[in-house]
């Protein structure tokens, strides 16, 4: 999971959307709003028959308005211009002819249309942009005025309305532009903090796994050492050997590629089990290996080896500590997960007395089942034996034959 | 794993849902204040005729000025964020801003359509925009349009001039009425989108990091050499002659209490051990507890400290980070640091990397003084993800 911060880039883009569609809102409801008003004072002062003309104007601006604010792309917005800008002057010049004394007492009727026009918008990640709409916006509308003073020989009456509310919105994407200028300097870089959490997430990963092969090679071969008799027959000089050449090769353990061969990949980890249980067989632990390995799932090769490295860590406590000489290793899956159960009815031991400072269970299994996505449960108690699910991710199903290893 | 979007899943606020888009200046509130003090003062000062009149106008601008002033206030990074007082406060003060203006305006036959104070309502309401949620700013915003009405009715009780009672209404009101729908399409455009935005983009990562665990992470072939470097010599003889002698024994013994000291101090070591590593950072945690966060409470937290310990200007002489488990599994995190900047610039410095820890953390808190600290926790629920 990132952290929960959009790339600024794309905020400044929601956000300056947002103010673009408020903006058509307002200029929108500035053109309903005159409608009230106009049938008010064209009514009062008996100017019934000379309201044809600027109401139809005022409607066709509005729906103009209407199906650019539906989908504001530039063309259409200068389009909206264009028609707008017409509709302001027909609007005015119908209102003045009907009665030229509304010039100068009524400029709030007049320039409803000549304010909205300048309320354009469209839907660009940058402020500036709308700054500049705003501006062909306000122009449009002053020239519309002048016009339709020409027109009817009148002076202009376009009252501050415009101007007024150009400066604030000028203002406001003004602002929103340097918020988002000041932002690109603030604002740390998220999504390299993400990366550089993962990286350490990795590293610490690395060092656990390192710490699970140093533990279940060297570790394990000291302790055999301490106790080794005097001389040292064949099979133990060649687990000697054979630990040596994994801590100085780590092919073996480099992270699998996903798009690894599958069968390959199968035969590989059917192997690593079998020479698990062979291994441990030599040094006098009998595994009886069942379940339903022949159609085991198949997970990831990294998760099973995991899985298989946890198992044999597990034997590994069983022929040390539980004091049976016989283990069970149980293959099963369930939806989404391979399980491996190894169980042994040995002296058993309290999980929540073990010290902290005993890696076996925490480094060799739980650390490492978790690492691949797995989890691992253990169930035991002093006197009646150990049971150990590990459980890692799987894939798709595939028969693996694992099933037919057998000690 | 639950997928956290910022201020919660009810994040209803675009303050909320983004809190790094408001705290960078110029702040919204204070250009909004900033016109109604400017626009508000020029119309009066160019409207009225009588200087008395002019004062009182130019009091009311102070006072509509002073409601955005308050917004800003009370929206700052380090404050919660604002309730129904607060909101309702503003608009209040913005309102007898416009009371005072409409027991004052209109003597010298001044028209309604002149009048600023509306307007400076309207922007009050807009300053709150960021900060609210849709049905808050309807409400009040509503409420609001029907006082200025009612007041411009007060004080245009026949109309004026061409305008009937009604236009008068309609004039007075359109202001503001077109600030509440201005304002709530903003929040309806910017809240759901930004939370699709946010809640798509933790889901990609969200599988992109659990592709990623399902790999084995490789083994480290530095370290893997360090560790062995003494043990696979004396191994390697051993395997040759395959005689063990008790010197050898005495030798694995002493060799295998050292590797085992290693491996615990490696199992032992967190993440925030290996960030605070050559650093004047001390961290105290004795759970191991620092594993539980999830990468985005890691992010946060590294760019915290990253800030405090890699900006010459800034450097803490002295950082703790302490991380302590509660009753209820949950994690409290205290990080407290000696920071050589003056408190003004500290906060301005610290404050995106406080407002991440906000979206990341639950409960937190800053506190200033000599050793300025910041507190908040990991939720027992987000404990099982990475």
């Amino acid at each position: 999971m990132a952290i929960a911060v959009l790339p600024r880039t794309t905020a400044a883009a929601i956000v300056n959307r947002g103010v673009a569609r408020g903006t058509w809102v307002v200029a929108l409801a500035l053109l309903v709003f005159d409608i009230p008003v106009l049938l008010d004072v064209f009514g009062r002062r008996g100017l019934g028959d000379h309201l044809c003309t600027p109401l139809i104007a005022l409607l066709t601006m509005t729906c103009a308005l209407a199906v650019t604010a539906l989908r504001p792309v530039p063309w259409l917005v200068a389009l909206y211009l264009l028609i707008g800008g017409v509709c302001v002057t027909v609007y005015e010049v119908g209102i003045l002819l009907a009665d030229p004394g509304l010039a100068a007492q009524a400029t709030y009727l007049l320039n409803r249309p000549a304010v909205a026009i300048v309320l354009v918008g469209t839907l660009s990640s940058s402020a500036l942009v709308g700054i500049l709409w705003c501006a062909l916006g306000y122009l449009v509308s002053v020239s519309a005025s002048f016009i339709a003073a020409g027109l009817t020989a009148q002076e202009l009456h376009s009252g501050t309305g415009p101007t007024m509310l150009f400066v604030v919105y000028a203002t406001a994407y003004l602002a929103l532009a340097l918020i988002q200028r000041r932002q690109r300097t603030r604002v740390p870089d998220f999504q390299a903090l993400d990366q550089q959490g993962e990286r350490m997430a990795a590293e610490r990963e690395s060092a656990l796994r390192t710490a699970a092969v140093v533990h279940d090679t060297v570790l394990g071969d000291l302790a055999f050492v301490i106790n080794a008799p005097d001389e040292l027959d064949d099979h133990a000089r060649d687990r000697l050997r054979r630990d040596i050449a994994t801590l100085t090769s780590t092919d073996w353990l480099a992270q699998d590629s996903a798009s690894a061969e599958a069968d390959r990949s199968q035969a590989l980890l059917r192997n690593r089990l079998a020479a698990v249980v062979s291994e441990l067989q030599w040094r006098g632990l009998t595994v009886h290996v069942s379940g339903n390995g022949s159609a085991a799932t198949r997970s990831t090769a990294a998760a099973a080896a995991a899985g298989i490295d946890a198992a044999r860590a597990c034997l590994e406590n069983v022929l040390a500590h539980s004091g049976v000489k016989v283990a069970q290793i149980v293959l099963g899956q369930e939806k989404g997960e391979s399980t491996i159960m190894v169980i042994d009815e040995g002296v058993g031991f309290d999980p929540a007395a073990v010290p902290e400072d005993r890696l076996g269970l925490r480094v060799s299994v739980t650390q490492r089942v978790e690492a691949v996505g797995g989890y691992v449960r253990v169930w035991s108690s002093p006197g009646n034996g150990t049971s150990v699910l590990i459980s890692v991710p799987a894939a798709t199903a595939v028969g693996t034959g694992l099933g037919d290893a057998r000690s | 794993m639950s997928r956290r979007v910022p201020g919660g899943p009810d994040a209803r606020t675009a303050q909320a849902i983004d809190p790094l888009s408001w705290f960078t200046a110029p702040f919204a509130p204070l250009i909004f204040g900033g016109l109604v003090l400017v626009l508000g003062s020029i119309l009066v000062v160019t409207g009225e005729r009588d200087a008395s009149a002019i004062l009182a106008q130019l009091l009311a601008v102070a006072v509509c000025t002073s409601a955005c002033l308050l917004v800003h206030i009370a929206t700052r990074p380090k404050r919660q964020a604002i309730g129904w007082s607060v909101s309702s406060l503003v608009l209040l003060i913005s309102l007898c801003g416009y009371l005072l203006s409409a027991l004052n305006f209109g003597a010298d036959g001044q028209q309604p359509e002149n009048w600023w104070a509306p307007g400076a309502v309207a922007l009050a309401i807009a300053s709150l925009a960021p900060y609210v949620s849709i049905r808050r700013l309807a409400l009040l915003g509503f409420g609001a349009s029907v006082v200025v009405g009612a007041i411009g009715v007060a004080a245009y009780p026949s109309g004026a001039g061409p305008w009937s009672a009604w236009s008068v209404v309609v004039m007075v009101t359109t202001a503001p009425l077109l600030a509440v729908a201005a304002s709530s399409v903003f929040i309806a455009t910017v809240v759901p989108t930004m939370r699709r935005l946010l809640a798509e983009r933790a889901a990609a990562v969200e599988d992109r990091a659990h592709a990623a665990a399902v790999e084995t992470a490789p083994v480290n072939p530095e370290a893997l050499a360090r560790l062995t470097a003494r043990v696979t010599p004396f191994l390697e003889q051993l395997a040759t002659t395959g005689v063990v002698t008790p010197t050898d024994r005495a030798v694995a013994g002493q060799l295998a209490r050292r590797l085992r000291d290693e491996l615990v101090a490696t199992a032992d070591a967190s993440w925030l051990d290996g960030l605070a590593r050559g650093r004047s950072v001390v961290v105290m945690d004795p759970e191991r507890r620092a594993d539980v966060m999830n990468a985005a409470q890691r992010a946060a937290l590294t760019g915290l400290l990253t800030a405090i310990l890699d900006t010459p200007d800034t450097a803490s002489k002295a950082t703790l980070v302490e991380l302590r488990g509660s009753d209820g599994g949950a994690t409290a995190v205290a990080v407290s640091m000696d920071l050589s900047l003056p408190e003004g610039r500290r906060t301005m410095h610290l404050a995106p990397y406080y407002l991440s820890l906000k979206t990341a953390f639950e409960g937190l808190s800053w506190r200033e003084g000599d050793l300025m600290s910041m507190r908040f926790e990991v939720p027992a629920t987000d404990t099982s993800n990475g």
